[in-house]
């Protein structure tokens, strides 16, 4: 996945959100402009998916109307993330290397869990 | 190196998965802001540039008139040569009570944006003369009968307001602006309205003296009787003070006309509620206070209006009139007594190709599609181009049959042999379109569904919840129209259209 592409549909996605809140009353365009303008502060092109990933999850933050868009972004990126992961583990189990896809799953859960803590 | 598993727990706290704050209490919603949602949900389906929709949101361009994408089409197509601007209108209170800002305003879309920017509503273009003077056009994307040609009509009204304005300001005329800015706000509310989809196109569109659309399309399902009410009295108030400010002998006798036009309408309407079995809502309670509004409109200390203001009180009417106008009863009951008889007939069709209305089986279905078929093609039906469901897609059939079938070229139908057997045509077409559905859905309760709808549609018909104006336009459907399988879906339609 083209990286810009990813940040576009980002975009597109939170703007969809601002319309449908802007229909129906629930934000007014000062707000939409705030938000517009955390965008423009924070997705500044280019930028790597890492980088993407890593700052999609803060943008809901200031603004709550924003999960719409960013939990569907970030809950597609983790189930990658996770089937990787289980497929890695998995293979490793197979081929009989039980240490490692130990180490692996633990490393995926310790990675969560210290980002949590 | 960049973080390799970036889960969205492990990159935010807890709080990003608290349930959503309890929901604001909800505002009335802001036309511009309303306006600008949808702009911007046309230029993401335009395939504009979030980057550049981003920007100009950020720069707030969205007030002031930015470029945010294609102009949309009546048939829903996107126009991407041209630009869609978002404007303030109305909105901004330092603005909506001065038209002529809002005019200069709108050429300068020309002016910023090119010629033929639009927009974001599609309602209005800048027309411009090479000595410099402009002026405001429909859009040539307007729809006759269209909530965007009242709009547009009532802008004009507007602007044509603001040039009294001005000149009563040049004559010091005090008394006269008061009451052209009355009768703008009158307006301006009218225009908010439609703008906030809130008020019922049709009633809109009859009260602007245009005619309705033929389709429901864009058309506010939830009728309410109060929106009628309050427009119809807003428009009364407008035109009377209007006409207190007529001088023009011909202006003058233009205006009674829609005021008398106006109050006969309103009792009309007044005397369709009386009749019917369910009042609409709290039709009664807010006609009386539509009516308290007109009785204390000023009429003008030099120019009352010839005739009281208000009109009869629901009761008074009831004495004074006729409880139930015949000519509209009339159309009622030889709608009514069509519509059942087609339904009739569609059953007994159902029933002819051995399809029990109450108790479908699949199978029975399956065996019997054969003849169905067979039977549409004699009667000249395409079934193939039932518009809006799927192609009956029975390759085998399709060669045993179609080719033997004289005149059932695809996409046309022998209206002559059709409009010969009409009732048997309606009632297949209507079938077909269950067949339609039941080839879409593979399940008997689609059908079924159907069914029940429509023997709902003929319950709430008996009970009196139809209303005159979905009534004449049906029985105009099946009397003025050849009937044919797209007028059986024309009728389908509108008994789906009836109850709300």
């Amino acid at each position: 996945m083209d990286p810009e592409e990813k940040r576009k549909g980002l975009e597109r996605s939170i703007i969809l959100v601002i319309a449908e809140k802007l229909k129906s009353g629930d934000i007014e365009i000062d707000r939409a402009q705030n938000i517009a303008q955390m965008l423009l502060s924070v997705l500044h092109p280019p930028m790597s998916l890492e980088q993407l990933y890593a700052i999609a999850p803060y943008l809901d933050d200031q603004f709550k109307e924003l999960a719409q868009a960013v939990l569907p972004f970030m809950k597609e990126h983790d189930d990658k993330i996770r089937d990787a992961v289980a497929k890695h583990a998995e293979e490793l189990i197979k081929s009989g290397q039980l240490e490692k896809a130990t180490a692996l799953l633990k490393e995926a859960l310790n990675t969560k869990g210290a980002s949590n803590g | 190196m960049a973080e390799p598993f970036t889960p969205r727990e492990a990159t935010g706290s807890s709080e990003k998965f608290t349930a959503p704050r309890p929901a604001e209490s909800k505002r009335a919603v802001n036309p511009e802001a309303q306006t600008a949602g949808k702009g911007l949900e046309d230029a993401i389906a335009g395939g504009a540039d979030p980057d550049q929709l981003v920007q100009n949101l950020a720069g707030g361009k969205m007030q002031e008139g930015a470029v945010i994408g294609a102009v949309r089409r009546p048939d829903g197509t996107l126009d991407t040569s041209r630009s869609l601007v978002s404007h303030g209108d109305g909105a901004n209170p330092e603005r909506a009570h001065t038209n002529a800002a809002l005019m200069v305003d709108r050429a300068n879309h020309k002016a910023l944006y090119g010629e033929g920017a639009v927009d974001t509503d599609g309602i209005y273009d800048v027309k411009t003369y090479p000595d410099g003077r402009w002026e405001l056009v429909p859009s040539e994307y307007i729809q006759p009968g269209s909530a965007e040609q009242v709009h547009f009509n009532i802008t004009k009204q507007l602007d044509q307001l603001m040039q009294s304005r001005m000149a009563a300001e040049d004559s010091g005329d005090t008394l006269k602006i008061q009451q052209i800015d009355k009768a703008m706000t009158n307006l301006e509310g009218q225009r908010g309205q439609l703008e906030a989809g809130v008020v019922n196109l049709k009633v809109a569109s009859r009260i602007a003296g245009i005619e309705p659309p033929e389709t429901r399309s864009g058309v506010p399902k939830d009728l309410s009787a109060v929106d009628m009410d309050e427009l119809i009295a807003s428009k009364l108030e407008m035109h009377q003070d209007l006409y207190a400010m007529d001088t023009d002998p011909t202006e003058r006798a233009g205006r009674e006309k829609q005021i008398a036009d106006l109050r006969n309408l309103r009792t009309k309407l007044l005397d369709e509620s009386s009749r019917a079995t369910q009042p609409f809502g709290d039709w009664g309670e807010r006609v009386t206070d539509g009516r308290n509004v007109i009785d204390q409109v000023s009429t003008g200390a030099s120019s009352p209006v010839p005739e009281t203001n208000s009109p009869p009180k629901q009761a008074e009417t009831n004495k004074d009139n006729p409880p139930i106008d015949p000519e509209f009863q009339q159309i009622e009951d030889h709608a009514q007594s069509e519509m059942n008889a087609k339904i009739r007939n569609f059953q007994i069709a159902l029933r002819s190709f051995g399809l029990n209305t109450s108790d479908l089986d699949p199978s029975a279905f399956n065996r019997l599609e054969p003849d169905f078929i067979k039977y549409l093609q004699e009667k000249g039906i395409d079934y193939q181009n039932v518009p809006g469901q799927p192609a009956i897609n029975r390759e085998e059939l399709r060669k045993t049959t179609l080719d033997t079938a004289p005149a059932n070229k695809p996409g046309s139908m022998n209206r002559t042999r059709v409009a010969s057997d009409a009732n048997q045509a309606a009632s297949a077409g209507i079938a077909a379109e269950l067949l339609g559905q039941y080839e879409s859905t593979g399940t008997k309760m689609g059908v079924q569904t159907e069914i029940q709808k429509l023997e709902d549609q003929v319950d709430a018909l008996s009970k009196g919840v139809t209303q005159v104006a979905e009534l004449r336009k049906i029985k105009v459907a099946l009397a003025g129209r050849e009937l044919d399988v797209i007028a059986a879906k024309d009728v389908l339609t509108s008994l789906n259209g009836l109850i709300y």
